[in-house]
């Protein structure tokens, strides 16, 4: 038994057969890109370990592709391989093993977000563009505001959350994907405090656009044994912060996109636009921005294609707002990604290995022409 | 080979369920942000920025027309809309006025909608900007009257309170509120 899984793994077949289901999995999620948009397939089938159609689970993507990784990884202990003239098959192998602990790595480890500065102001946050997150924020303290950060996967139905922060508990009763507010007038409302005396949550379909969806949130708050307990609820970028007070202090609640707050701030100095003649529409637009590290201003120009690099982010010009006074804000867009040079060293290593397996293998086949 | 393989599996197994980098919970401090909790009360914004002023300029929209109204009333205006015609009022006092509770409940009371409470404040309301300062804008609608609506918008600067008051149908409130809120945005002195 144990001989045979050690057999299965390291067969060629199983990688065959892998490839064969990502193929699968490529198809399935394109075409499902029409109903369900292009983050939740990518969800659904590149970056769950298993998926359902009905009732039947199958492989995800992540499960395949570790499966690949251990596929190579055994293969490279095979004892015939390990011969000279096999010497550009290793090499091949070695370059598809980086290529997947890069796609690891990317798949772990990545965020992606935006930065949203307004023209002589500056920012050290990034928001996530799809990580939605609860903080609870006490800002009793005059010096500073302590956060404490609840994230999506504690929001199922019942899940009780605490922390040695608060002085109350929370319990999750319903999250929804999209949702809107509609009045409540003439329903009882009993218990509800904040928005949810005057509002209900109603859930609606999630738009194909994930951008689009306004995520919301309904839990209980017990514990502060006073009239403070009660249902409240969210909705991501409500205009008109939810607040909660207790005997003590003073917290702010927010349902909002993960917020990453990096060892740098970027200042907007000037933001420029070039429109394309006679029409609305934008040619190009630039940052002109100050990257402030260690109260050291360091000016540098963001372009269309000229984006920052910085500690790993990488800051590209993605989009612009101007208001109707004329006050300009830029957003760029932040990518972390640790994985990004592995598909290029990858690539060039198992290029190497096709060429050096050539090369082991041409006097093999001049042998044979000759006889 | 078989030990190498074992290990090579675990590793792997370690390597994935070592890599969730989503920490559920997190706690952390940050420097003190503004969240607008002061508009919560009706006392000024900020005593720097405060004026006291009667002198006000706003860009009226082309259809408004100026009405006679009460001799409280700083200015009155006729605002149609596609079913008729709303009547929008200017009125300064001094100070908080009474509360900004107590003005809400009173506007409430008006389009018989039930009383709020003071937490409940912010959440029924939202958040502008005017040449005088931020301003905080109420819509009271109540499905059962639908002749009688109310959209206010208070407007705190210094030792005077500006209160611009539009009432009309319910429709009406709907239609005229992005003008409305237009023409808040554009009161200054």
């Amino acid at each position: 038994m144990k001989d045979q899984l050690i057999k299965l793994f390291s067969s060629p077949k199983l990688f065959v057969y892998s490839l064969v289901w990502l193929m699968i999995l490529v198809t399935i999620g394109t075409v499902s890109q029409k109903d369900i948009g292009l983050y939740a397939s990518q969800q659904k089938y590149f970056s769950s370990y298993f998926f359902t159609f009905g009732f039947i689970p199958f492989p995800g993507g992540r499960i395949v592709l570790t499966l690949m990784l251990i596929n190579l990884i055994s293969m490279m202990f095979k004892q015939n391989l390990w011969k000279m003239k096999k010497l550009g098959v290793i090499v091949v192998h070695l370059g598809g093993i980086m290529l997947l602990v890069g796609a690891g790595l990317t798949a772990m480890f990545s965020s992606e977000g935006s930065m949203v500065i307004e023209e002589g102001s500056k920012s050290n946050t990034v928001d996530d563009y799809h990580i939605t997150e609860l903080a609870i924020i006490n800002v009793s303290n005059p010096n500073y505001d302590q956060y404490t950060i609840f994230g999506k996967p504690l929001f199922s139905s019942g899940n009780n959350l605490m922390h040695e922060n608060l002085e109350f508990d929370i319990t999750i009763l319903d999250y929804m994907d999209n949702a809107t507010l509609e009045t409540a007038e003439g329903t009882s409302k009993v218990g509800f405090k904040g928005m949810l005396s005057n509002f209900n949550l109603v859930e609606l379909d999630r738009d194909k656009d994930d951008m689009k969806n306004k995520p919301a949130i309904i839990f209980q708050v017990s514990g502060t044994f006073s009239d403070t307990d009660g249902i409240y609820g969210l909705i991501f970028g409500q205009s008109v912060p939810a607040t909660l007070t207790t005997n003590s202090n003073q917290y702010v609640m927010a349902l909002q996109k993960k917020k990453t707050y990096l060892p740098f701030a970027i200042e907007l100095e000037d933001f420029k636009k070039v429109m394309h003649p006679g029409t609305e529409v934008a040619k190009s637009y630039s940052s002109k921005i100050n990257l402030i590290e260690n109260n050291i201003p360091r000016p540098v120009l963001i372009e269309m294609n000229k984006p920052l690099r910085h500690q790993g982010y990488t800051f590209y010009q993605a989009s612009f707002i101007e208001s109707p006074n004329g006050e300009e804000t830029t957003v760029l867009a932040a990518v972390n990604n640790y994985g990004r040079l592995f598909p290029y060293i990858s690539s060039i290593v198992m290029s190497i290995g096709l060429l050096l397996h050539m090369l082991v293998s041409m006097p093999a086949l001049f042998k044979k022409k000759k006889s | 080979m078989i030990v190498l393989i074992k290990y090579n599996v675990l590793f792997l197994i370690i390597i994935f369920i070592s890599c969730d980098n989503n920490k559920h919970i997190q706690s952390y401090r940050t420097p003190k942000k503004d969240f607008g909790l002061s508009l919560q009360r009706s006392e000024p914004l900020n005593k720097e920025n405060s004026k006291i002023t009667t002198n006000l300029t706003w860009d009226l929209p082309k259809n408004w027309v100026p009405s006679s109204g009460h001799s409280m009333r700083l200015a009155s205006f006729d605002v149609p809309f596609s079913n008729g015609v709303g009547d929008l009022s200017i009125v300064s006092l001094s100070g908080s006025s009474g509360g900004l509770l107590a003005n809400v409940n009173r506007w409430r009371g008006q389009v018989d909608l039930n009383p709020i409470s003071e937490s409940d404040i912010l959440t029924v309301s939202t958040v502008g900007e005017s040449k005088m300062g931020a301003f905080r804008i109420f819509r009271m609608i109540n499905d059962s009257n639908a002749q009688n609506a109310i959209l206010a918008a208070v407007l705190p600067t210094g030792e005077k309170t500006f209160f611009i008051k539009l009432t009309a149908s319910k429709d009406g409130i709907i239609e005229l509120q992005t003008v409305f809120e237009k023409f808040c945005s554009s009161i200054g002195n």
